[in-house]
């Protein structure tokens, strides 16, 4: 009896990882929000209204209103904007330049590996704020400097999990075979290797997105994230955090936003590596 | 050594490591009346000509006397270490005769030691405020007793400044012996108490003063100056019974703490919280511009939303808390169809700026904020630009920005020392950094110092401040209030309009 | 070659490592706009007054030649003056190395206990309810930011249940313990949930490899083959993350210490970055890579005793 296609295609879903399908819709409901975030909700997320501040969650501001009449769902939708932001951009650049390091380390080995195994081991002992002020300081406030710093520092996961299974691939067969039919290089590196070596970073991607968020919201409740009025929720959260006695929702919901978005990344990294098979 | 009887030795070596750094016992204070403060910033000094920044001239405050001596609010200076003192007709020669007093080693106050301070505060290379002391131009000590002063003109305000911080008499021995980088570290005082012990980074520890001048004070046996740099962790500790003062409550908070039994009434502060533009470059260059700015800005709800009520919206550029502060000035109402008027006279352009804002500092972000709003509906918009506090101060310094977020007050109640610091543009800072610059308000503010007579002063004063408003020398915004919380047992402790705790000397801890 | 010898080789690695980190931090400082002796005079100084302090500071000189000197000074065990302390390098960092390092140890504890616990209880009892409670803590714990539970904690055990103190580092152990014990909890939630789930895969894994298969036809029982075989094979890769994790948290406990008020090393570093407190920032950046080089050290040695086979 031939299954339908739809009938297949659930199979097919049933047989995904739960994790993954809890995580991936939590995820995706969060991309729906910063997507569609005009049309949930009629406020402005840096229109201020002093007349409208520190209002209770109730029916005209559903989570309540900060200290200067700034509606905290609208800033939480829109916000998801940045946040998101900060996870996928966080992870983009660290991957490039991490995945390339760790090529070349481990197809050439020798003395350039252990030169950028040098340079891995300052970057691992250099502490991280030091960095990420001077850059901001440099190129001026704002994500730019968040991303670049992020992505100087967090290169270094990316060699490691490349690099070890560079190691290990480039005396495995198809690539000796590659290499016997005169291919370039780069060639046997982007095309032979890379597909095999990245799985493990495509599993570490996803946890190292919550790291970003969690590292970048840090950095907002430190005062030196985004610049206001922009509504990201590790500024909020900073906001609020005076008020969390006579004004809780001003900080809590957006503690709670963090928490969701990264419980559900960290759900999909679980399911992927379950898919993949590479990991717990 | 097998593998497991390894990793249990390592793990008890680890915890005994771990637990190593903290065995220095520190001496308890059981028994004895002890006041915790906990401030936001940390000490860094306690050399008071190197000071220039609140917890260092708080606590020096109470560390070092001066020959003049405030009361609790600061309304009267009297008798201090100088127990008299004369004034030559000519308002030239100050002659201050000390009273016997010791320091905190025991060793006598002489005038020696008097006018080695002054003359450390006044000549040394690096002392940081030497500045509202610029008429001063001779110290010396006639006798043991006798301290005299010259001016090189007549200079009303002197004698209030003998009371601030900077002007705290040490011993001229021991900073020889020791250098001014170690006296900075552990001084030996001349006021209520003295210096005990500095954990850095965490809290300085003074006991009282055996050998103070006031027979009897002070009434508490130490005190402990915590530096507790988030607001809301040192609110906690309050709650908590970790600290009995704390300093720099947020606004919010205010009434949690009242209702919860603590005493926690706004202060009276001379601050202003101010938006600094730069008069030397565009678009502030343009006086219609800079009136524009300053009639688009709705000061009432900025002071409302940042203080909740416990500030008062600015109408002049100093604080209510100051003599010959002008009451009749008009409130700065916020007027958009003039504000609009006044941005299409002054031909403007490119109708923007950015504003600069300290990281870190709340307030000032939700004052940038607002403002960004407000002058938005009339055309103008505003950049925010959250930088570093080194950055911000340097590229006010340099005159590298258009507008900055600032705040400052004044530590005398004498509105000399303020004016002539943010609208003189003769001195070397340049009208606070913003390079205004009107010679007639220059002329005014001298004239002003150089005047006796009350009545006088303050119709110099009242057209100083007329003036400086119309030209928006410095975007005043708001006038907050000092907002501490105080435990029910600490008793007749205010912190006064120059940020000293005056009456620290008869505080009682019940 | 011993495979130990590699004790006798890891502190010369270390010259090159920290010889990186001082040039990348005077780089750094360089570019940075700000003037830490402006800061310092503040705002009514006079421009002689910032000239002569300048001077003395040596900042009047040219770029290369105060690299130069502070190398110099350093190889001397002198490493320049703070600004904003006025006072030795040397004195301003001592008395933060404690607070913070006994934060970072006691953290560990936690976690590697609470580790220890919450795997073994989840590989034992594979697929029970308890195996699936633990994991989805473990995956659900991972995101949660470091300043939020402390937040959290400060207003649920210190203010409302006042069974902890806000705040500080206390003058005795047994008064750190109980001090820092939130802020070290806040520690052992974020890493534990990392550590747990590595540890709960490798025992899972090592369970279900051929030796322990044998072991049970031969008809031990499985708390002795788990006690005896597994849980030692497991160690290692949980070893190895242990060190990522230590060198994460040296220098990046300055959430933590902000949000408790800890007197420690990385409230020092962000204020001094923060105030361009150039000597400062480059001795603490040189303290922090030190303890990262340590921690790596004895990750190596653990390496090196749970896993024979292991060259290094």
């Amino acid at each position: 009896m031939a299954l339908s296609s739809r009938e297949r295609r659930l199979a097919s879903l049933r047989r995904l990882p739960p994790t993954l399908l809890i995580g991936g819709a939590l995820t995706a409901i969060w991309v729906a929000f910063a997507i569609f975030a005009p049309f949930l909700t009629d406020y402005d997320p840096i229109k201020v209204d002093v007349i409208q501040a520190l209002k209770p969650p109730g029916p005209d501001h559903w989570l309540g209103s900060d200290a200067i009449g700034r509606d905290i769902f609208a800033r939480i939708v829109y916000g998801a904007r940045y946040d998101l932001a900060m996870a996928f951009f966080g992870v983009v650049g660290p991957i490039i330049l991490g995945t390339a390091i760790g090529l070349a380390g481990g197809y050439f080995g020798g003395r350039i590996d252990s030169i950028l195994m040098r340079i891995l081991e300052v970057t691992v002992s250099f502490p991280y704020f030091v960095l990420v002020i001077a850059i901001v300081a440099v190129i001026g406030p704002g994500l730019k400097g968040y991303f670049i710093s992020l992505t100087l520092v967090n290169w270094v996961s990316y060699t490691r999990l490349v690099r070890s299974q560079v190691l290990v691939l480039r005396s495995a067969d198809f690539v000796l075979a590659a290499r016997g039919m005169g291919f370039g290089h780069l060639r046997i590196m982007l095309f032979h290797i890379l597909p095999n070596a990245i799985i493990p970073s495509v599993v570490f991607v996803m946890t190292d997105a919550v790291l970003a968020i969690v590292l970048g919201s840090s950095l907002g409740f430190l005062g030196l994230g985004v610049q206001p009025p922009t509504p990201e929720w590790g500024a909020m959260i900073a906001e609020g955090q005076t008020y969390l006695t006579s004004a809780w929702w001003i900080a809590i919901f957006p503690g709670i936003a963090v928490c969701s978005l990264a419980l559900g990344l960290s759900l999909v990294a679980d399911g992927l590596a379950r898919l993949l098979n590479t990991g717990p | 050594m097998d593998r497991r009887s390894f990793l249990k030795t390592t793990a008890i070596a680890a915890f005994t490591v771990a637990t190593l750094p903290a065995s220095a016992l520190r001496a308890n204070a059981e028994g004895k009346k002890i006041l915790r403060m906990g401030y936001g910033s940390e000490v860094l000094t306690l050399d008071p000509i190197k000071t220039v920044y609140g917890p260092d001239i708080l606590i020096q405050g109470m560390m070092f006397a001066r020959l003049l001596q405030a009361n609790a609010d600061r309304t009267e200076v009297g008798p201090g270490l100088a127990e008299t003192w004369e004034i030559s007709p000519d308002g030239k020669i100050y002659t201050f005769h000390l009273r016997a007093a010791k320091f905190s080693d025991g060793s006598p106050i002489t005038a020696t030691d008097v006018a080695f301070s002054w003359n450390r505060m006044r000549f040394q290379k690096d002392s940081a405020y030497a500045a509202p002391f610029q008429p001063l131009i001779k110290i010396e000590a006639t006798d043991d007793k006798t301290v005299v002063m010259t001016l090189d003109r007549q200079f009303t305000p002197f004698l209030t400044l003998t009371e601030i911080w900077n002007t705290g008499i040490v011993p001229k021995a021991a900073v020889e012996k020791m250098g001014d980088e170690a006296f900075a570290k552990a001084p030996v005082t001349s006021g209520p108490f003295k210096f005990a012990e500095w954990l850095p980074g965490d809290r300085v520890i003074l006991a009282k003063n055996e050998h103070y001048y006031l027979e009897g004070q002070p009434h508490i046996d130490g005190l402990e100056f915590r530096y507790v740099p988030d607001d809301n962790t040192r609110v906690s500790m309050l709650q908590a019974g970790e600290l009995d003062v704390c300093l720099g409550v947020p606004a919010p908070r205010m009434v949690e703490l009242k209702a919860a039994g603590f005493r926690a009434d706004p202060e009276p502060s001379s601050e202003t919280y101010d938006m600094l533009i730069n008069h030397s470059a565009a678009p502030f260059d343009n006086i219609k511009f800079c009136q524009a700015v300053s009639h688009g800005i709705d000061r009432q709800a900025i002071c409302e939303a940042v203080t909740l009520g416990l500030g008062t919206p600015a109408t002049s550029i100093m604080s209510p808390s100051l003599d010959y502060f002008d009451k009749s000035l008009p409130t700065i109402a916020r007027d958009v169809e003039k504000a609009k008027s006044l941005l299409a006279e002054s031909g403007v352009s490119d109708a923007s700026f950015e504003l600069i804002q300290n990281a870190g500092i709340a307030d000032e972000e939700k004052a940038a904020v607002l403002i960004q709003a407000q002058l938005a509906e009339i055309g103008i918009a505003v950049n925010i630009a959250k930088i570093d506090s080194t950055q911000a101060w340097t590229r006010l310094a340099e005159g590298t920005y258009q507008a900055e977020m600032n705040w400052w007050y004044n530590e005398t109640r004498d509105p000399d020392n303020a004016l002539r610091w943010c609208v003189w543009g003769a001195g070397d800072n340049k009208s606070y950094f913003t390079r205004y610059n009107n010679d007639t308000v220059n002329k005014l503010v001298d004239e002003a110092a150089g005047e006796a007579d009350t009545a006088k002063r303050a119709e110099l004063y009242a057209q100083i401040q007329k003036i400086v408003v119309d030209e928006v020398a410095q975007v005043a915004l708001y006038h907050p209030t000092w907002l501490n919380a105080y435990a029910p047992n600490v008793q007749g402790l205010i912190l006064n309009v120059g940020l000293q705790f005056s009456s620290i000397g008869e505080t009682t801890l019940g | 070659m011993n495979r130990f010898s590699f004790a006798l080789r890891r502190p010369i690695q270390l010259i090159p490592v920290l010889l990186g980190i001082s040039v990348i931090t005077f780089i750094l400082l360089q570019l940075t706009p700000g003037d830490p002796v402006r800061l310092m005079l503040g705002p009514k100084a006079s421009q002689e007054a910032i000239d002569f302090v300048r001077a003395r500071y040596g900042l009047d000189q040219p770029v290369l030649l105060q690299y130069f000197y502070y190398i110099l000074n350093a190889l001397r065990g002198d490493f320049g003056q703070s600004i904003a302390f006025r006072a030795p390098v040397g004195d301003v960092i001592v008395e933060r190395i404690a607070p913070t390092t006994f934060l970072i140890l006691y953290g560990l504890l936690i976690s590697i206990s609470l580790t220890l616990v919450l795997a073994v209880a989840a590989a034992r009892n594979r697929g029970s309810w308890l195996d699936h409670i633990i994991r989805f803590i473990c995956v659900a714990g991972v995101g949660v930011p470091s300043y939020f539970i402390g937040l959290l904690l400060i207003m649920g055990l210190c203010l409302r249940l006042k069974l902890f103190p806000v705040s500080g580092y206390g003058p005795t152990i047994v008064n750190n313990l109980w001090h820092l014990f939130l802020p070290a909890l806040t520690i052992g939630i974020a890493v534990t949930p990392i550590l747990t789930r590595n540890l709960r895969a490798t025992f899972v894994q090592q369970m279900d490899a051929d030796y322990a298969t044998a072991c049970r036809s031969k008809g031990l029982t499985e708390r002795y083959i788990f006690a005896r075989h597994v849980f030692w094979n497991s160690l290692l890769p949980t070893v190895n993350l242990l060190g990522v994790v230590v060198a994460f948290l040296i220098g990046g406990t300055v959430v933590i210490e902000n949000v408790f008020n800890i007197p420690g090393l990385g409230n020092l570093l962000i204020r001094a970055v923060l105030t361009r407190d150039y000597f400062v920032v480059q001795a603490v950046a040189f303290i922090l890579a030190v303890g990262v080089v340590i921690s790596n050290f004895v990750v190596d040695l653990l390496t090196a005793l749970l896993d024979p086979r292991v060259k290094l």
